[in-house]
């Protein structure tokens, strides 16, 4: 009974945004495929460390669902969210999975940030036969037997850890030292990099693995910095950042910081001043600056939330553009043909798109294309990764400020 | 090495500061009301954002605010727990340990929807260490330390030496016989929740100030604070604050000998031995 009246009122919830869509003179399809919207469950962290990243890739999912349903669906099908929380924890993270993938049957699952989140979540989406997209970069993301239905668009780990030998490296540095958070993410990119570094030439002078959640940083940070090291490579993230950071500054002692950028975000700046953020070196991925798949989302997003969207906005809009086109490709909202159309859409050879508005109506005719995202060119591998471009900044005056880009193409060749 | 050891020490009591801050007053409100109140270090959290929203939002200078803050959070704060605590017709303590789990997430979610999950500082730049040979400290930890040992002789002075202080210790051995003997017990509660919800506005205050303003700083916290309770023998306040040093400087020391990344797991093996040789604690009675 209950079941049965909240299937009606989402179904009459659909059918009402369809018809204000019809009214508003927007193009609907003239064949609907399938029936009923498409589901796409996102999951991505609205709470814990991973928040600040979470609540963007649900924004930005929002908007540009909002965008798609508005040029008529997929197909003539509305997208129809369904928001769950991550937590930034897997055993929450697997409960929202399962409610979605049980209750509200999803068709597709987006946004596990955290590796031990899409690690935890993996198993499930997999067995439920239905696409994955994840922001995670841990390399066991990558290993992991899934069938072929988890992808992600953040560059694994290690590669990141090449990319920051090859970044310590062009800056100079000779020796480092590690200040890992304890979890797979961190571990990978402290040691992966370690062991790169070394074979380099360079020498790591001391490692710390801190665990979250704790009243002080002190002893950790004067056991990493004993050694006196050129520069300090971060694995964490913000939250912890600025505890680590804080403690570190306030004891006076030297050398300069290197970190991943969804770690010394604005978020972080802010929490720690921009005094004392100045010079901190930010190794990140970049939006592909000059894509149409980013001058779509900038407009967008500045409609809706007045500022530029960031890398995790990018990624965001990637998943929802790429699932969509798969989906519509495959004129079905099954998983596993959706999974069997995302390298169709995704990947050359094809017309190169970067819109719904471009992409849309070229799927439909059944002419192959090759979607090209805001976030790299989504081109997935055997193992559903990709390469992206990534970015060398400093932070001056309280900004990311560019220096220099290690693109895509070298990081593939290195 | 002894150099090592001395900065770890200030390190160790540095955290133990910030730990009885919260454990004092959920000590105390174990004593009289009997029951584990898992809200209390949410009430650190209410201190730190009141401070933070009169220091950031509202653009006070940093001490009025915190003064301000701490008075919001006890107008908060206290009808709350009157109302979840003592009015509800509760018949066993378990209730009011699940009432008291309720209050935190409400109390945690509350701050989530007017505040958001951002990671928030105060107006307070930051700054250097001042350098004592091997010990290094910033004012704001000297502040930390001070206040938490000024807040734990103040409450001491008023279990002691007052007329309230000789309430709350006759109601915490036995409610039944004060409220026989002519005890305005309703009165007695209400100070004590006053005393409680302020004590850890204080440390609230403090903890946004050490660590970063976020809606789980309080919860984040409830295992090492809930330890240093225990540890101290639950139900004094002032073992409370012993206990939180034991705490801290255990964890800190194993760092000398084992990675730090354990040193959580030292701290509850040292307060699991002491336990086993002491049950009630080591201030706690008999």
């Amino acid at each position: 009974m209950r079941l049965d009246r909240r299937r009606f009122l989402t179904t009459a919830g659909v059918g009402g945004t369809a018809l204000l869509a019809g009214n508003l003179g927007f193009p609907r399809a003239a064949v609907a495929q399938g029936s009923g919207p498409i589901r796409i469950g996102t999951l991505s962290p609205l709470t814990g460390a991973g928040s600040v990243y979470g609540t963007i890739l649900a924004n930005t999912y929002r908007i540009v669902a909002d965008d798609i349903n508005t040029q008529g669906g997929i197909g003539g099908r509305p997208i129809q969210l369904l928001v769950e929380d991550g937590q930034t924890n897997p055993d929450a993270a697997v409960r929202a999975a399962k409610k979605l993938i049980e209750v509200d049957r999803v068709n597709v699952l987006l946004g596990t940030w955290s590796s031990a989140v899409t690690l935890a979540v993996a198993p499930l989406t997999a067995a439920a036969k239905i696409p994955h997209f994840n922001v995670s970069s841990s390399s066991a993301v990558t290993t992991f037997q899934d069938d072929d239905f988890l992808y992600r668009t953040y560059t694994s780990q290690v590669l990141v850890s090449s990319i920051y030998t090859t970044a310590a490296q062009k800056l100079g540095f000779k020796s480092a030292a590690l200040v890992l958070l304890n979890n797979p993410y961190g571990i990978t990119l402290g040691d992966t990099f370690a062991e790169r570094f070394q074979k380099a030439g360079g020498k790591i002078t001391g490692r710390v693995v801190y665990n979250p959640n704790q009243a002080s940083y002190r002893s950790e940070v004067q056991e990493a910095l004993a050694g006196k090291p050129d520069v300090i490579v971060f694995g964490g993230y913000t939250a912890d950042g600025i505890l680590v950071f804080k403690e570190w500054f306030q004891l006076g002692l030297g050398g300069t910081w290197m970190g991943p950028g969804f770690a010394f975000n604005q978020q972080f700046i802010q929490g720690i001043g921009r005094e004392a953020a100045e010079g901190i070196i930010v190794v990140e991925a970049v939006p592909t600056l000059g894509s149409p798949a980013l001058a779509h989302l900038t407009k967008l997003y500045r409609a809706a939330y007045k500022t530029d969207p960031e890398f995790f906005a990018a990624m965001a809009y990637d998943h929802m553009l790429v699932v969509s086109l798969a989906a519509l490709s495959a004129k079905s909202g099954d998983g596993t043909a959706i999974r069997d159309n995302i390298r169709k859409v995704s990947n050359p050879p094809g017309k190169t798109v970067g819109t719904w508005a471009e992409a849309a109506p070229l799927v439909q005719k059944g002419e192959a294309i090759n979607y090209e995202g805001a976030s790299g060119s989504c081109d997935f591998d055997a193992a559903g990764d990709v390469y992206t471009d990534f970015g060398i900044h400093r932070i001056k005056s309280g900004k990311w400020v560019l220096e220099q880009t290690i693109k895509a193409a070298e990081i593939k060749a290195a | 090495m002894l150099a090592d050891l001395v900065h770890l020490s200030v390190t160790g009591l540095l955290i133990g500061s910030l730990l009885a801050l919260g454990a004092v007053g959920l000590s105390l409100t174990f004593g009289v009301a009997r029951f584990a109140n898992v809200a209390h270090p949410d009430f650190m959290m209410l201190g730190a954002y009141a401070t933070f929203a009169l220091n950031v939002l509202a653009g006070w200078p940093f001490g009025l605010a915190a003064v301000a803050g701490v008075g919001l959070a006890l107008l908060v704060g206290v009808p709350i727990a009157r109302v979840a605590y003592d009015k509800l017709p509760v018949t066993s303590t378990v209730q009011l340990l699940i009432i008291s789990i309720g209050v935190s997430f409400v109390l945690r979610h509350l701050v989530l929807l007017l505040f958001g999950s951002e990671l928030f500082q105060y107006a307070v730049p930051l700054q250097r260490a001042k350098v004592f040979g091997p010990v290094r400290l910033t004012p704001n930890q000297m502040a930390t330390i001070l206040t938490a040992l000024v807040l734990a002789l103040a409450l001491h002075l008023l279990l002691s030496r007052t007329k309230l202080g000789r309430i709350l210790r006759a109601m915490a051995d036995n409610p039944v016989l004060c409220q026989i003997a002519g005890v305005d017990v309703e009165r007695a509660r209400i100070a004590m929740w006053v005393i409680a919800v302020l004590s850890a506005a204080v440390g609230g205050v403090l903890l946004g100030l050490n660590l970063v303003i976020q809606p789980n700083m309080g919860w984040d916290l409830i295992i090492p604070i809930f330890a240093s309770a225990i540890l101290g023998g639950i139900g004094n306040p002032y073992g409370a604050l012993g206990g939180a040093a034991v705490i801290g400087l255990a964890q800190e020391w194993s760092t000398l000998v084992i990675p730090s990344v354990y040193k959580e797991a030292v701290a509850f093996t040292v307060m699991a031995l002491c336990l086993l040789f002491r049950p009630r604690g080591i201030w706690g009675a008999k």
